[in-house]
């Protein structure tokens, strides 16, 4: 079912005291479709998927995911976020654990499953990442993009239905982003329904359905990756684009 | 002056002395355990939504910080039973370490978990944790990894405050070392022994803290 929506976000405000940090944003996102937030640095796309699994609050409007309504009951926000996926920037990998226990904790301790089927998952996974042979590791034995492979199978092993993408791979070595959009690229293909908010633009054109911009907590324009690039409509993104692909 | 100095008189209380060490080891683990407990179970409260919680641990950081250990076991063993709760010395004496060392150990642990990055809080509520998971599972073990230093000497301290203990006649080696005192009148031999059994209990116990963090904290970290 092609068709079903997903993430549904309807006049989404959210301030930080007195600056407002995402304005009147709506955005539906259905299952199986792939989206790129790009933005400059301030414009509140990190904030805004950070909003849909409740790492923050939002003040106005409503945001439903897979049906379920985010309100401040823990138990909605529990069930989101079995349902969300989350990589972040800086991987937080937790330091203190090996590579398999970063990966069965969140299956044992939230989704209560048993010892003996949350390793068989994990492992699969750490496969799937092309990791498996780390998985008794500690994160700081790994390099970069090695510890975000490991962030990406620590998410996957929830098994969500939707994954958020906090700038993957903004705090990665240039010669590491590449095995880290690759298990991206995977991941989309296999059908994983994704948010991805990232300056890849190369990812962008590969696998995103949509690429939305966002500026100044708004969403300024949206559309398919090569529309987009090739003739964006404001002066905002045409300005924003020529920045960054001035870097590439 | 004339004093002439006679060791045979420590001689021959040794396993008396012995025997001290070994209740003021008791009194030590015991009071550290509940010190621990204490710290841990302080330091959640501390950071707790319930604004009359936070009150009560804070209120209870200052007054233990800020008042003498002896006048608080005191305050445990005569105040006590006149309101009907009478404690015998060994227990006033573990009751009285872990509820003072237990202070200390709320703000030096409160200072390890804001040590803790957000990311890996906020990893945790990701993966579908609820607050007391991440803070058992996530935010402990690198919190107590962090402050291991001062809190173990935090614990040696702890261990050496117990000699106060022997005001309330409980059983340790300082009230065994004045019991062999007024028996023998050597002041000198008693309490030069005494000072260099203390120092090989905290050696003693500093081994075994360095065996703990080799068992438990020695993941790496870049």
């Amino acid at each position: 079912m092609q068709d079903q929506i997903l993430i549904e976000m309807q006049g989404v405000q959210k301030w930080y005291g007195g600056y407002q940090a995402i304005r009147d944003v709506n955005l539906t996102v259905r299952k199986g479709e792939k989206i790129v937030l790009c933005g400059p640095s301030g414009s509140g796309k990190s904030t805004l998927i950070r909003c849909i699994n409740r790492l923050e609050a939002i003040q106005q409007g409503s945001i439903v995911v897979n049906g379920h309504r985010l309100d401040d009951s823990i138990k909605a926000i529990d069930v989101v976020r079995q349902d969300v996926g989350m990589v972040f920037q800086s991987f937080n990998l937790f330091p203190h654990m090996t590579v398999l226990q970063n990966c069965m904790l969140a299956p044992i301790r939230a989704r209560r499953i048993g010892k003996i089927e949350a390793e068989a998952t994990a492992r699969r996974y750490l496969e799937r990442v092309r990791i498996g042979d780390q998985a008794e590791k500690y994160p700081a034995q790994l390099s970069g993009g090695q510890q975000q492979r490991v962030a990406i199978a620590r998410a996957l092993c929830m098994q969500p239905k939707v994954m958020l993408f906090d700038e993957p791979t903004s705090a990665l070595d240039p010669e590491m982003v590449k095995e880290v959009l690759d298990t991206m690229i995977g991941l989309a293909n296999d059908g994983m329904t994704m948010i991805c908010v990232t300056h890849e633009m190369g990812f962008a054109r590969q696998v995103a359905d949509r690429v939305i911009f966002m500026a100044e907590g708004q969403i300024i324009e949206e559309g398919a990756p090569e529309a987009f690039f090739r003739n964006p409509q404001h002066a905002r993104t045409r300005q924003f684009l020529g920045e960054i692909l001035a870097h590439h | 002056m004339g004093y002439t100095l006679d060791f045979s008189v420590v001689w021959h209380a040794m396993p008396a002395l012995l025997w001290g060490c070994v209740g003021t080891l008791g009194l030590a683990l015991a009071g550290m355990t509940l010190a621990m407990v204490i710290g841990v179970v302080g330091v959640a409260a501390r950071d707790s939504k319930a604004v009359w919680l936070r009150a009560i641990v804070i209120g209870f950081v200052e007054i233990v910080r800020n008042t003498p250990f002896l006048v608080q076991i005191f305050f445990l063993f005569f105040a006590l039973p006149l309101i009907g709760l009478k404690l015998n010395p060994t227990a006033t004496a573990i009751i009285a370490l872990g509820v003072n060392g237990g202070a200390y150990a709320i703000e030096i642990i409160r200072g390890g978990v804001q040590s803790i990055h957000k990311g890996q809080v906020e990893a945790g509520y990701a993966l579908g944790l609820h607050k007391g998971q991440v803070f058992r599972f996530i935010v402990l073990k690198p919190a107590l990894r962090a402050i291991y230093p001062s809190l173990t000497g935090q614990f040696i301290m702890l261990t050496l405050t117990s000699s106060i203990c022997s005001a309330v006649s409980a059983y340790e080696l300082t009230s065994v070392a004045q019991r062999i005192e007024s028996d023998t009148f050597r002041s000198f031999e008693v309490y030069f022994s005494v000072t260099f059994l203390y120092l090989a209990i905290s050696w003693l116990l500093m081994l075994g803290f360095a065996v703990i963090s080799h068992r438990f904290f020695s993941y790496p970290t870049r």
